[in-house]
């Protein structure tokens, strides 16, 4: 099974949608206005999708975030923003030139407000990644040796011209206008935090197709504040994750740095991004769900990489918990992984091992499993380490 | 800019560092501060803050007023009644304002004579983490969010003492603040005879003063007791605010819980507070094991009782309670003025004629189809024509949709069909 990512303007249909060769199905983002109002996934039949499928499924799409964007227009109401200063992108790396080129390469046609571009180069075990920014003259390039993704998170804040930092993965790419929809939404003071809409860059691979079914970093499309009102910050993945978000710099005096214990380049393998947003929730700020913020994201493409991908976020999910009850004593961890386990987890594993029409592949859920098995074992491991290389300098 | 002369009226009660502060920061002004009068109104103070004012050097007109201490209102009255200058700005002696405020009160004078601007209050909780701060942080800066909004129809409590502009003509023709509201709802109380006298209210967001909160929970208490006490005074005062009161609405309480708590404030107080300090204690251990929501829980029940409790010891007996609700009250002759309005006509044409007529309340169609009814809420200002779309975008657009739907105004492919037959009270969601 292989899908077609394709998006449709809905105030300019084309008749159907043909030379979808090597394809049983497509994944529809329907935009109104450049507004983006539903995903579909589409059966292609005969390498194209016809007239009449076409427009069965936008009768289906038609809901409210389209009657919204409607009624915007009727009323002439658009969302204005107090802030107008320009804003630094970051993009944290390390040794994949090939993504990277991509991602900066878009990264250029984002509508242009003065924005600053920033590649945090992490702990390389090369010179490709400098030679490769190097060709880009808007591109500033900062070498951050500290291992880990965190520590390149920090840097990036540290380095930051602007007041306000948008991070986007190096295997991601931005929609035109990603940035500016993602700044649009900090008026409010108690907002630390804005995270946008991920959808999948390519669905080519089964894997990739695993991943946007059980792991997708889609939040919907409605935008949404989020607060410890509404959500309890050891559910914080629900606000947003660390490939599509922007954060005010202050957020490190506010609420403290990314920890430098979590995520990729460490042993916890993931969950620093969320352990952030956990932090912005404790401390009473607040989140915005931004759905006009689109970037596109590359999913792991082999089965390997897949298993890989879920065990981590099992221990990062896992390891940012214990942090949070060990350092912050927050209790209602317990209760959080209660609540995962039985509500989400249990009903996957059983489904799964019954063969149940839908369910995902055992290996997967058990995957992610073991990772969160290991999460907590895997923060002391990694907070070891950390004293240990601070200890040393 | 016009250049004028401005008074800062502040009250103070014992809080001579804070006030340092404040006028430390009034003398680093963009306004001139030749421009500038500066009037302390010592409120009962008994730690020499008259004493240390009379030694400071300020580079701007100091005047310091002695008061026995009669609470904040009628400290506020007895400056502006000292005041020479055409504008006054009210402050409080916990605030500390940007530099740039004063300039920002006079250009929004300017630009919008005779209007009241309320100033931004940011609160400053300095590294305070605990719960209470972030509570009472959230509630002011969602109480600014709203203000800020485009649309935003003013009511009588978005008026607040600490951080204000008026002329001093339109302050003494209202007779100022009413110094029976001691302890609070002053300002709220002053907010209600200015929307009634017709003023327009607006929020500037540049003239900022970062507002020191030191409330901690048993201080909160002794707000909300304060809150009751007052509220029952301002449904005294203006019989026609009683319908939007918290106090009106506590009869619907339903459960049994609400109920005990209701009757312990006004039947058996001892057994309440006795209560309340276990509930008080319990706090302490779930903010300790930081469980927000059973903590928001109690919390919740404590802010009431405090409020009956105040409510209670005003009015004596539950059935002074139910008199002073039920009680009939002369219903000016003021004709509640309420509008038609056809959307049909087009937008423009609404908001012009909401603009001339500025009613209270609308009803709304379009064609022949009904869109709903804003009704008229005592203590809220009058409508404008911006007002106008955001409530429509807010309170109705359901049955707008459907309407234009029903014109033909939506495109056919666009879930026509589906869209007719959804229910008007449905709501967004994804």
């Amino acid at each position: 099974m292989t899908t077609k990512i394709l998006n449709i303007e809905l105030t300019n249909i084309p008749k159907e949608v043909s030379g979808l060769v090597g394809y049983d199905r497509a994944h529809i983002l329907f935009r109104y206005k450049g507004k983006p109002v539903k995903r579909s996934i589409v059966p292609v039949k005969n390498d194209q999708i016809d007239a009449e499928t076409l427009e069965d499924v936008i009768q289906k799409v038609a809901d409210w975030p389209l009657w919204n964007q409607l009624l915007s227009d009727y009323l002439k109401l658009e969302k204005k923003s107090i802030n107008n200063e320009p804003a630094t992108v970051a993009i944290c790396t390390r040794d994949r030139t090939k993504d990277l080129q991509r991602c900066i390469e878009s990264l250029l046609n984002l509508y242009d407000d003065g924005q600053e571009l920033l590649v945090i180069d992490n702990h390389p075990s090369s010179d490709a990644t400098f030679n490769l920014v190097k060709n880009y003259d808007q591109v500033r390039y900062v070498k951050e040796e500290r291992r880990g993704l965190n520590n390149a998170r920090n840097r990036a804040l540290k380095e930051a011209s602007f007041d306000i930092v948008a991070f986007i993965d190096d295997d991601a790419v931005p929609d035109p206008g990603w940035l500016r929809s993602l700044l649009r939404n900090f008026n409010d003071p108690l907002v630390l935090c804005t995270t946008g809409m991920t959808i999948p860059y390519e669905l080519e691979t089964e894997a990739q197709e695993w991943f946007e079914r059980y792991s997708t970093f889609n939040r919907g499309f409605v935008r949404k504040t989020f607060d410890y009102t509404n959500l309890s910050p050891h559910l914080s993945g629900n606000a947003g994750a660390g490939v599509n978000m922007a954060l005010r710099k202050s957020v490190v005096n506010l609420v403290g740095p990314f920890d430098e214990v979590l995520d990729a380049g460490t042993p916890t393998h993931s969950g620093g991004d969320n352990e952030m947003f956990s932090r912005i929730l404790a401390r009473g700020y607040r989140i915005v769900y931004e759905p006009e913020a689109i970037n596109y994201h590359c999913h792991r493409r082999t089965w390997g990489e897949l298993r890989q991908t879920l065990y981590g976020y099992g221990v990062g999910v896992y390891a940012a918990w214990t942090r949070s009850l060990l350092r912050d004593r927050e209790f209602s961890v317990l209760w959080a992984a209660w609540m995962w386990f039985h509500l989400s987890q249990l009903p996957t594993l059983v489904r799964s091992l019954l063969l149940m029409d839908g369910s995902i592949p055992f290996s997967l859920i058990l995957s992610e499993i073991f990772g969160c098995i290991k999460g907590p074992w895997a923060y002391m491991a990694s907070r070891n380490q950390v004293s240990n290389r601070n200890q040393r300098k | 800019m016009i250049r004028y002369t401005v008074s800062i009226v502040i009250p103070t009660h014992n809080r001579s560092a804070s006030l340092l502060r404040l006028l430390d920061a009034l003398s680093k002004q963009t306004y001139p501060l030749e421009e500038i009068e500066v009037i302390v109104v010592a409120n009962g103070c008994t730690d020499g803050t008259p004493e240390i004012l009379r030694k400071l050097q300020t580079s701007f007109k100091l005047k310091i007023i002695e008061q026995s201490d009669q609470g904040p209102a009628s400290a506020r009255n007895n400056g502006a009644a000292n005041a020479t200058g055409k504008l006054l700005i009210f402050l409080d002696d916990d605030i500390e304002p940007t530099f740039s405020l004063v300039e920002s009160f006079v250009i929004a004078h300017t630009d919008s004579p005779g209007k009241v601007a309320i100033g931004y209050l940011p609160p400053h909780m300095g590294d305070k983490r605990d719960f209470l701060s972030q509570e009472l942080r959230r509630w002011w800066e969602d109480k600014f969010n709203a203000m800020r909004e485009a649309g935003h129809r003013f009511r009588y409590h978005d008026m607040l003492s600490g951080n204000f502009s008026i002329q001093s003509d339109k302050f003494l023709q209202l007779a100022g603040f009413d110094t029976k509201f001691r302890s609070c709802l002053d300002d709220s109380e002053f907010g209600f005879r200015l929307l009634k006298s017709g003023a327009t209210f607006i929020f500037i967001e540049d003239a900022k003063g970062y507002h020191y909160e030191t409330r901690n929970l048993r201080g909160m208490y002794t707000r909300k007791y304060n809150e009751g006490h007052a509220e029952v005074l301002l449904g005294q005062k203006h019989p026609e605010l009683k319908s939007v009161l918290f106090l009106s609405h506590i009869q619907k309480f339903s459960t049994l819980a609400q109920h005990f708590l209701f009757t312990s404030a006004f039947h058996f107080s001892k057994i309440g507070d006795l209560a309340s300090e276990i509930f008080h204690k319990l706090l302490g251990v779930l903010e300790w094991m930081r469980l927000r929501r059973p903590w928001r829980f109690i919390l919740d029940i404590l802010m009431i009782y405090w409020y009956m409790r105040g409510v209670a010891d005003k009015l004596g007996s539950k059935k002074a309670f139910s008199n002073f609700l039920n009680e009939e009250f002369d219903q000016e002759k003021e004709v509640v003025s309420i509008i038609d309005i056809d959307l049909a006509e087009g937008l423009d044409c609404a908001e012009t004629r909401i603009n001339k007529e500025r009613p209270k309340g609308l009803k709304i169609r379009y064609g022949k189809y009904k869109i709903g009814t804003i009704d008229p809420i005592p203590g809220m200002e009058c409508l404008r024509g911006d007002h106008f779309r955001p409530i429509l975008a807010k309170y109705f657009p359901i049955p707008i949709l459907k309407a234009l739907a029903h014109e033909g105004l939506i495109d056919e492919k666009f879930g026509v069909v589906r869209l007719i037959a959804v229910d008007d009270e449905f709501l967004s969601t994804d």
